[in-house]
C-alpha cells in the first residue's frame, strides 16, 4: 500500500467539506442548479482525463457514452416501464458495455485514428437519436422521470456530490494501484509494456470500459436531474467543453480535472451575458493552456498546496 | 433516366469540390503528419470572407475568391507558426495527442468566433454566374458549373505547383524524408508552414465555391470537415489521386444515394450517417485506405 499523503488527503477532504457546506451559503436555486450540472461536467472531465491522461487513449466520443447512459435509463423507464432503479443500472451497464465494445474495436488505433473513429461514433449516435424520432423524440426532447419528488435542489445536490466524490475516490484508487502503473506504461510505450509482461489488450480495453462506466454514471445523473434529453448532448461542442475542462485542469490529475469541470461550468454561467464570446474565450483558454502549460492550470496549484514536486 | 443523369451531374460537380477540400487535408497530413480537425472551420472562414468581400465590399466574385483564399492562407500560416511549429521541436511529449487536441481546440474556437462575429443567421453570397446551361436533356445551373470549373482550375494549378516548381519539389522531398530534405538545404519548418497554409487555403476555396450554392452559417464547416476525413480515409492518407477519386465517389454516392432513397425525411438525416458508417468500416478493415498503399 502506498504511503498516504496527509496533505493531499486534507486538501481533498477540505474540498469535499466545502462542497457539503456550500448550499448553506448559496440560497439561490439558480446557482444550486448550476452546481448540480457542474458535478456532471466534473465527473465527465475526470473520467475523460482518466482515459486520456492515464491510459493514453485519446477519445472524442466521451459525450456519446454519457448520452447512451442517459438515454438508456430514460428509455427503459419511459418506453419499457422498468422501475426507476433498474433503469439507472441499465443506463450505466449499457454505457460500460458499449465502452467495452468500442475499446475492443479501437485496440488497433492510436492517436489521430482513435480520435477520428470516436468522432464518427458520436456523430452516428447523434444522427440515430435524431432520426428515430418515434422512439427517442429526437430534437423535441425526451422527458425523463425525476429521482426526487418536489422542486428542491438539495437532495440532488447532495446525492450528486456524493456520487462525484465516490467516483473520484474509486478512480484515484485505481490509478494509484498497480493497474494505474499498467495503464501508464501502456501510454508511454505499449510495446515496451508488452515486453515487460503487461497484458496490453486487456488493460487498454479495461481502461476504456471503466472510463465509459463513469461517463454513463454522469449521463444518467444529468438525464434524471435536468429531466429532458436531446441529442445535443452528443454534439462536438459539448465534447470540446468536456475536453477543455480536462485540459485546463490537467489530464494527469483526476481531482484537478473534476475541479476544473466544476469551476469552468460556473465560469461559463457567470459569463452568460457574453453569449457566443464566452465559448470563444473558452477555446482560446484551451489552446493557450495546451500550448504553454501542458500540465494544465489547476494541477500545479493543487500540487503546490500539497507540497508535491511539480 | 433524366433524373438519374442530373443526379450524376450534380454528384460529379459536388465531388470535384469535395475532392479539392480533401486534397488540402491530405496535403497537411503528408507534410506535417497530423490530422487537422479544424479543416472544416477553414472552409467556413473561406465562405464568410468571400461573402463579406463580395456582398459588403462589392468585389466581383473571382477577385473576391482570390482575396478570401489568401486571407485564410495567411491566417493558417500564422496559426501553424504559433501552435504547430512546436511539434517539430521534440519538446512535446505525445505529439499525436497534442496535434489532435490543438486543432480540435482551434475548430471549437473558430466555430464560436464565427457565431459571435457573424451571427447565427444564414447568409448567401452572390453567385458566380446566373442562368442555366442545357446539355441535351440535362440542365445545370451556371453557378454550379462555374464552381466546378474553378475547382478544376485550382486542382490543376496545385498539381503544376507540386510537380514543377521548386516549392512543390521541396514539399515532396519533405514528405518523403525530412532528414534527407534538410541535408540538401530545405528548411522543413518553413515547408510545414507553407503546407498548412496551402492545405487550409484549399479548404477555404471549397468553402467559397460552395457558399453561393448553399447558404452560410457558422456550423457550415462541420459536415464538410468530417466528409474530408471520410474521403481521405477512403483514398488513403497522403494520396493526391486518392483524394480526388474519393471526392468524386463520395459526391456521387451522396447525390445518387439520397436521390434514390425511398423515405426523403430520413434520407436527409441518415445521408451523412451512411458516409460515416462507411468511414468507420474502412478505418476498421482497411486503415491504409481503398487506394492507398500500406503506410
Amino acid at each position: 500500500m502506498n504511503r498516504i499523503n496527509l496533505r493531499k488527503l486534507t486538501l481533498f477532504s477540505c474540498l469535499t467539506v466545502l462542497g457539503l457546506v456550500l448550499p448553506l451559503f448559496v440560497r439561490s436555486d439558480y446557482w444550486r442548479h448550476v452546481a448540480i450540472v457542474s458535478f456532471y461536467y466534473g465527473l465527465m472531465a475526470a473520467s475523460w482525463s482518466f482515459l486520456v491522461g492515464y491510459a493514453g487513449q485519446f477519445s472524442l466520443g466521451h459525450v456519446a457514452l454519457a448520452a447512451i447512459g442517459g438515454y438508456t435509463s430514460a428509455l427503459t423507464i419511459v418506453r419499457f416501464g422498468f422501475p426507476l432503479p433498474l433503469g439507472l443500472v441499465m443506463g450505466v451497464f449499457l454505457s460500460g458495455l458499449v465502452g467495452w465494445g468500442l475499446g475492443v474495436l479501437c485496440l488497433r488505433f492510436r492517436g489521430a485514428y482513435l480520435a477520428l473513429f470516436t468522432v464518427a461514433f458520436a456523430q452516428i449516435l447523434q444522427r440515430i437519436l435524431n432520426g428515430e424520432e418515434a422512439f427517442t423524440r429526437g430534437a423535441r426532447g425526451l422527458h425523463v422521470p425525476p429521482l426526487f419528488a418536489g422542486a428542491s435542489k438539495i437532495p440532488y445536490y447532495y446525492l450528486y456530490l456524493v456520487i462525484l466524490v465516490l467516483s473520484l475516490v474509486m478512480m484515484y484508487r485505481l490509478v494509484r494501484s498497480r493497474y494505474g502503473l499498467f495503464f501508464r506504461s501502456i501510454r508511454e510505450d505499449d510495446q515496451a509494456a508488452a515486453a515487460l509482461g503487461v497484458n496490453v489488450v486487456r488493460y487498454k480495453v479495461m481502461a476504456f470500459t471503466i472510463s465509459s462506466v463513469f461517463a454513463g454514471v454522469a449521463g444518467v445523473m444529468y438525464a434524471h436531474y435536468v429531466g429532458i434529453l436531446t441529442p445535443n448532448i452528443t454534439k462536438a461542442v459539448e465534447m470540446a467543453i468536456v475536453m477543455s475542462m480536462g485540459i485546463v485542469g490537467g489530464v494527469e490529475n483526476l481531482i484537478a480535472a473534476a475541479l476544473s469541470g466544476i469551476l469552468l461550468k460556473f465560469g461559463l454561467e457567470y459569463l452568460r451575458a457574453f453569449g457566443a464570446w464566452r465559448l470563444v474565450m473558452f477555446g482560446a483558454l484551451l489552446m493557450l493552456t495546451l500550448r504553454f502549460a501542458r500540465n494544465g492550470l489547476i494541477d500545479p496549484v493543487l500540487k503546490r498546496i500539497a507540497r508535491e514536486e511539480i | 433516366m433524366e433524373y438519374i443523369a442530373s443526379l450524376f451531374a450534380n454528384g460529379v460537380i459536388m465531388g470535384l469540390i469535395y475532392g479539392l477540400m480533401a486534397l488540402g487535408l491530405t496535403l497537411v497530413f503528408s507534410i506535417l503528419r497530423i490530422i487537422n480537425f479544424a479543416h472544416g472551420e477553414f472552409y467556413m472562414l473561406g465562405g464568410y470572407f468571400f461573402y463579406y468581400l463580395t456582398v459588403k465590399f462589392g468585389l466581383s466574385p473571382v477577385p473576391g475568391l482570390l482575396i478570401a483564399v489568401c486571407g485564410v492562407f495567411t491566417l493558417a500560416m500564422l496559426y501553424e507558426m504559433g501552435f504547430l511549429r512546436v511539434l517539430s521541436s521534440g519538446r512535446i511529449e505525445r505529439p499525436d495527442e497534442y496535434a489532435c487536441l490543438i486543432t480540435f481546440g482551434l475548430s471549437f474556437f473558430l466555430l464560436n468566433l464565427a457565431l459571435g462575429a457573424f451571427g447565427p443567421f444564414p447568409h448567401k453570397p452572390v453567385p458566380f454566374a446566373k442562368g442555366y446551361t442545357e446539355f441535351g436533356f440535362l440542365t445545370v445551373s451556371n453557378s454550379r458549373l462555374f464552381a466546378a470549373g474553378l475547382a478544376l482550375v485550382f486542382m490543376a494549378v496545385l498539381m503544376v505547383v507540386i510537380r514543377k516548381t521548386w516549392i512543390g519539389k521541396a514539399l515532396r522531398a519533405v514528405s518523403q524524408n525530412r532528414d534527407a530534405a534538410a541535408v540538401v538545404g530545405i528548411n522543413s519548418l518553413r515547408m510545414n508552414t507553407i503546407a498548412f497554409g496551402i492545405g487550409s487555403a484549399l479548404a477555404a476555396t471549397a468553402g467559397a465555391l460552395m457558399a453561393p450554392i448553399f447558404s452560410l452559417s457558422p456550423d457550415i464547416g462541420q459536415l464538410p470537415g468530417i466528409r474530408s476525413f471520410i474521403i481521405v480515409i477512403l483514398g488513403g492518407f497522403g494520396s493526391i489521386r486518392g483524394a480526388i477519386l474519393g471526392g468524386l465517389i463520395i459526391g456521387l454516392v451522396e447525390s445518387v444515394g439520397s436521390g434514390l432513397f425511398p423515405d426523403p425525411s430520413r434520407a436527409v438525416i441518415y445521408k451523412p450517417a451512411l458516409g460515416l458508417l462507411m468511414f468507420a468500416l474502412v478505418l476498421l478493415f482497411r486503415p491504409q485506405g481503398l487506394f492507398g498503399e500500406r503506410a
